[in-house]
């Protein structure tokens, strides 16, 4: 009985880690390697470190759709997302945007829409670098979440720069002090990507 | 005793399958995957090499005050070599620039990795084991010709090798024309009338080419906030058209001078194809009380594509970029793919002048400054995991 116990009591334990609650402060996924994506993950993440946050990412086999919703949903001091990904639509490439492609499944705007509880998501800055990711019913999903910001594709999205775009956003955002619609329209302008990406702040 | 410990392992058990319960935090119905889809059947393919084209009408533009002198339509020409055969297939790929569309002065001219757009049809239509994108060729000048050549690329049977390049495809004298605006198998046109406190803007989206459209669709930006300035206040949009609309609120966005601007914007929907000289339209009224002194340059965005016949069953397939050309030792089969998708933002030319009726003008807005927060330590253990092992704990002390 008592070896038993004991192992149980590892169990437990490792049951317990396994099942923590994510705590870091920002998070981004990348689910798919493509064009920049790895490396600009890589590039945002050193940027929230170097801002004095505490992030989490993960990029390919690592991001997958319960990872990624595990934060979105239980992460009570989350407060910057970056998605570096593609966005299911019905007519390929327009409207309407139904989910975030992980990397093992879809997580459907129906999903996000209803996360319960919503903590990670709520008061957080979210940056969705994928095409169309500012139409609906995407958009509203993941704004009924509370979020602060929310920055989506409004246009076919090229590979390279757009997820420069996004690398260079949070650095004008958080090293350079700037505001979101300030920070974006520098990326933008830095990366050739006017016109593509579409911000929704909740104070406007 | 005994009975104490029957009791205390069906409690365990108990508490196991509680805690494997919480181990699945996430709620919510599973989807499956269906990003893709395409109504035409992919046919069978062996013994053959397959050029799957797309060319994606992208744009840029330079921010400015008068911003549509500075807006360059530009066609992203990705072409996946598939070979089909048992056996490596060596060959050398040629792309023809016509003459008029090279224009050198705007230089978009780019190869390789860094021109391919996201979300090709291709990959998840032919699925090639491996791919590999080919960077720079040898460039050729004929005259006004210019021809891009890539020599002796081997590719293993089912594997892909990728052309991809970016060139100016039009600047903006070709685009704007008045009332219309001209892209290629596409004409918008716009009328902007003024009425008390309403400004109403009509658009038509028409198919000037011989092939159908594929969910085209027109999205329009109106800004009310310009550069920091609330022009229009508590405004209202009103969309009438056969379109889905879907109205994006509290919105930032680059307006007509290429600046981000606050305000409406406009997302439509229409799934159905839009035949050769069908046209749709958008009436927008926006309603709202003029609070300040400014120009109000809105923006748009069109979507459309063209495969109503990728696989060139009538021998006529349309495409608005030449192909490229396979130079091979021995004789091959070979098997074509090609769709055209245009994804453009194009500042307008038309405004409005917004003076306020009355003097009340009020003090800018400010930008919501954003919270900072410090970050706390780890949890590595759940609450209910925490409390399981304090029970188990007591549970082992009272067996000793």
């Amino acid at each position: 009985m008592k070896k038993i116990l004991i192992g149980l009591i590892a169990l437990c334990l490792i049951a317990g880690i396994t099942t923590a609650t994510p705590t870091a402060d920002a998070f981004a996924s990348s689910p798919v390697n493509e064009g920049n994506s790895i490396a600009d993950t890589a590039a945002i993440v050193s940027t929230w470190q170097n801002a004095g946050y505490s992030p989490d990412s993960r990029t390919t086999s690592a991001a997958t759709k319960s990872t990624i919703l595990d934060y979105w949903q239980n992460d009570p001091y989350l407060f910057f997302n970056n998605n570096i990904g593609h966005i299911n639509t019905d007519t390929v490439h327009g409207a309407p945007a139904n989910g975030v492609m992980a990397y093992d499944n879809e997580i459907t705007s129906t999903e996000i829409k209803y996360l319960y509880p919503y903590q990670g998501l709520q008061y957080s800055f979210i940056f969705m670098n994928g095409c169309n990711s500012y139409q609906n019913p995407l958009r509203n999903a993941f704004i009924v979440n509370n979020p602060q910001m929310y920055i989506g594709g409004v246009t076919l999205l090229p590979q390279y720069s757009s997820e420069d775009t996004a690398a260079d956003f949070w650095d004008y955002f958080l090293i350079h002090d700037q505001e979101p619609a300030t920070a974006l329209q520098n990326a933008v302008t830095d990366n050739g990507t006017n016109y593509m990406y579409g911000i929704w702040m909740s104070g406007e | 005793m005994k009975n104490l410990k029957t009791n205390s392992i069906s409690f365990l058990i108990v508490f196991i399958s509680v805690c494997l319960v919480s181990i699945a935090p996430v709620h919510g119905a599973v989807f499956s995957t269906s990003s893709y889809s395409h109504e035409n059947i992919t046919p069978v393919l062996k013994n053959t090499i397959l050029i799957a084209e797309r060319d994606v009408l992208s744009f840029d533009v330079k921010p400015n005050i008068n911003s549509t002198g500075n807006l360059s339509l530009i066609v992203h020409h990705e072409a996946w070599i598939i070979n089909y055969y048992p056996e490596p297939k060596t060959l050398t790929v040629m792309s023809s620039v016509p003459a008029s569309e090279n224009h050198a002065i705007k230089n978009h001219t780019a190869f390789g990795n860094r021109t391919l757009m996201q979300q090709s049809t291709i990959p998840n239509l032919f699925h090639p084991k491996k791919t590999q994108v080919l960077e720079k060729p040898r460039i050729i000048e004929k005259g006004n010709d210019t021809q891009y050549i890539w020599n002796d690329i081997t590719i293993d049977p089912n594997d892909a090798a990728i052309i991809a390049y970016s060139n100016d495809y039009m600047d903006s004298s070709g685009i704007y024309d008045g009332d219309r605006i001209n892209l290629p198998g596409v004409s918008i046109s716009r009328e902007f009338n003024e009425f008390n406190s309403s400004f109403v803007m009509d658009y038509s989206l028409r198919n000037t080419g011989s092939a159908p459209l594929n969910v085209a669709n027109l999205n329009v930006f109106f800004p009310e906030k310009v550069s920091g300035v609330q022009l229009i206040d508590s405004a209202e949009m009103v969309v009438n058209s056969p379109c889905g609309i879907d109205i994006a609120e509290k919105t930032s966005y680059n307006d007509g001078t290429g600046h981000y601007s606050t305000g409406h914007l406009l997302l439509s929907n229409c799934p159905d194809n839009l035949k050769s000289g069908e046209q749709q339209n958008y009436s927008i009224t926006i309603s709202g009380q003029k609070q300040n002194s400014g120009t109000i340059f809105p923006s748009v965005i069109t979507y459309y594509r063209v495969d109503d016949d990728p696989y060139n069953a009538t021998g006529s397939m349309k495409s608005i970029w030449p192909g490229v050309e396979l130079v091979t030792e021995n004789q091959v089969n070979i098997s074509q793919y090609y769709y055209f998708e245009a994804s453009v933002a194009i500042p307008e030319t038309k405004f409005f002048i917004v003076t306020p009726d009355g003097n009340d003008t009020k003090n800018d807005n400010p930008i919501p400054r954003t919270a900072t927060q410090s970050a706390s330590l780890p949890v590595i253990m759940t609450g209910e995991a925490l409390l399981f092992c304090m029970i188990l704990g007591t549970i082992y002390k009272k067996t000793r």
